[in-house]
C-alpha cells in the first residue's frame, strides 16, 4: 500500500522482513539501522521480550532516494518468527508493498523454512494477497553457518514458483548482503509502483499533481 | 464513529494518492481539532501504520514530540492488537482505546474500515471532549478519505520505470 502525498511530495512504501524463529530479521534491521545517517531514518523501535525475542513488530523508518521531485521513504517491518505469533504476523504484513523472506541457512532449520514459507502466504492470503504477485526476495542468510545447506537445495525447497523470487546470499550478522537485499526488494517494490501508476492512466513520479481527482 | 460504508473497503493491493487540495484541508481539521481540544498530537493513519496527516503542538514542560510516523506505527499495531483481542471474547471493534500515562495520555478511535484517528494529549484536556471533536474530525475528512484510496490492478511491471541511473543503489550511498 503505497502513499503517496502530493502535497509534500512523499512516496511511502512499507516492506516486511519474514522468515522463521531466529534466521535473523531484527538483525537485518540493527545493521541498517547502524548503518544509516541519522537524519534519515528514525529510532528503530522493537516490541520484544526480555530475551530480546520479537512479539509484535520491529519498526525502523528510513529515507531513500529522491526520484523526479519526490521523496522514497521505506518503513521497515519485521514480524514474529515463532509459530504462535500467527495472528500478529498477519497484522503487520497488511498493507505490505514487498517482502524479505529471511532463511536460516543452518541444515537443521530446513522445515522451519519451508513451515514459516508456508505460514506467511497463507497469512497474506488471508490479507487478499497473491505472494506470487508480490515484490518478495529470498535472503539466505547465515552463509557462514558450518554445512550451510547448498543454495541449489534451498531453491529446490523453496524457491519453485511459477517465477522465482530473486535470492540474495548474506550474513547479516556481519552486514553481508543486507543492503543488497534491501535494494534489490526496494527496487521491485519501485519498478512495480512505477508501472501500477502508468498503466492507471495517472502521472509519473511528480509530473502532475491532483491524481486522486483523476484516478479517484 | 461513522458509518463504516463510507469508506470503501480494499484488500489487497492498493495506493493511497493524497491530493495538494485533501492534504491541505485535512492540516487545516486537523489544526482545528488541536484548537478545539488542547491535544497535543493528531493524526490520521491508516491501519497498516502509515500517516495521512498528523498535526504537532508542543505541549510545554520540556516534554519532547515523537516522530509521527513512529507513533503512527505503533498506534496501528495497538490498535489492531487490542481488535484481536476483543474479538478473542467475542467483542466487536473496541470504538476507542485510550492509555493512560502520568503526564500524556494517547486516544485512538476508528473513523472507517481503512483509517483511524490518533490523539496526544496532556493532564488537562478531558477525553469527552476529544470524543466530541473526533466527531468532528471524521465528519470533515471521510468524503476525502474515500476518495485518496486507489486499488491497483497491476501484477507486474508493465511499461516504463524510474530511470535506472535513479533507482540503483538506492541505499548503497550509506552501506
Amino acid at each position: 500500500m503505497a502513499l503517496v502525498n502530493h502535497d509534500t511530495k512523499e512516496v511511502q512504501f512499507k516492506i516486511v522482513y519474514c522468515g522463521p524463529a531466529f534466521s535473523g530479521k531484527t538483525t537485518n534491521l540493527q545493521h541498517i539501522h547502524g548503518r544509516i545517517d541519522d537524519d534519515r531514518r528514525g529510532d528503530l523501535l522493537s516490541m520484544a521480550t526480555s530475551t530480546d525475542r520479537t512479539v509484535f513488530f520491529d519498526y525502523l523508518p528510513i529515507d531513500a532516494v529522491l526520484i523526479k521531485g519526490y521523496h522514497t521513504k521505506f518503513q521497515l517491518y519485521t514480524v514474529p518468527g515463532q509459530v504462535a505469533y500467527n495472528a500478529t504476523r498477519q497484522l503487520v504484513l497488511r498493507g505490505a508493498d514487498g517482502l524479505v523472506f529471511v532463511v536460516d541457512s543452518s541444515p537443521e532449520k530446513l522445515e522451519e523454512n519451508a513451515q514459516a514459507l508456508r505460514t506467511t502466504e497463507e497469512n497474506l492470503a488471508q490479507n487478499g494477497v497473491v505472494m506470487d504477485e508480490l515484490p518478495f526476495v529470498l535472503q539466505y542468510n547465515k552463509r557462514d553457518v558450518p554445512g550451510a545447506v547448498a543454495v541449489e537445495h534451498l531453491n529446490l525447497l523453496l524457491n519453485q514458483r511459477p517465477t522465482p523470487f530473486p535470492v540474495v546470499e548474506a550474513v547479516a550478522s556481519q552486514g553481508y548482503n543486507v543492503f543488497a537485499t534491501l535494494n534489490s526488494v526496494a527496487e521491485e517494490v519501485l519498478q512495480r509502483f512505477h508501472a501500477s501508476v502508468a498503466s492507471g492512466g495517472g502521472p509519473g513520479w511528480g509530473v502532475r499533481d491532483q491524481v486522486g481527482a483523476t484516478v479517484g | 464513529m461513522t458509518d463504516p460504508s463510507t469508506v470503501p473497503s480494499s484488500s489487497g493491493d492498493y495506493q493511497l494518492n493524497l491530493t495538494t487540495e485533501s492534504a491541505r484541508r485535512f492540516r487545516e481539521v486537523m489544526r482545528g481539532f488541536l484548537d478545539e481540544t488542547g491535544c497535543s498530537m493528531g493524526a490520521v493513519i491508516e491501519r497498516s501504520g502509515a500517516v495521512i496527516v498528523s498535526e504537532q503542538r508542543s505541549p510545554g514542560n520540556g516534554v519532547k514530540l515523537p516522530r509521527a510516523d513512529s507513533v503512527g506505527a505503533l498506534a496501528a499495531g495497538l490498535f489492531a492488537s487490542t481488535h484481536m483481542l476483543a474479538k478473542q471474547i467475542g467483542e466487536q471493534e473496541p470504538p476507542e482505546v485510550i492509555c493512560h500515562g502520568q503526564d500524556m495520555h494517547m486516544f485512538v478511535a476508528p473513523l472507517s474500515p481503512e483509517f483511524a484517528l490518533l490523539a496526544v494529549f496532556p493532564n488537562r484536556v478531558a477525553v469527552g471532549l476529544i470524543r466530541l471533536q473526533a466527531r468532528k474530525v471524521a465528519a470533515g475528512i471521510m468524503a476525502d478519505l474515500g476518495q485518496i484510496i486507489r486499488n491497483v490492478t497491476v501484477l507486474a511491471p508493465a511499461s516504463g520505470s524510474p530511470p535506472s541511473e535513479e533507482r540503483e543503489n538506492l541505499f548503497l550511498r550509506y552501506n
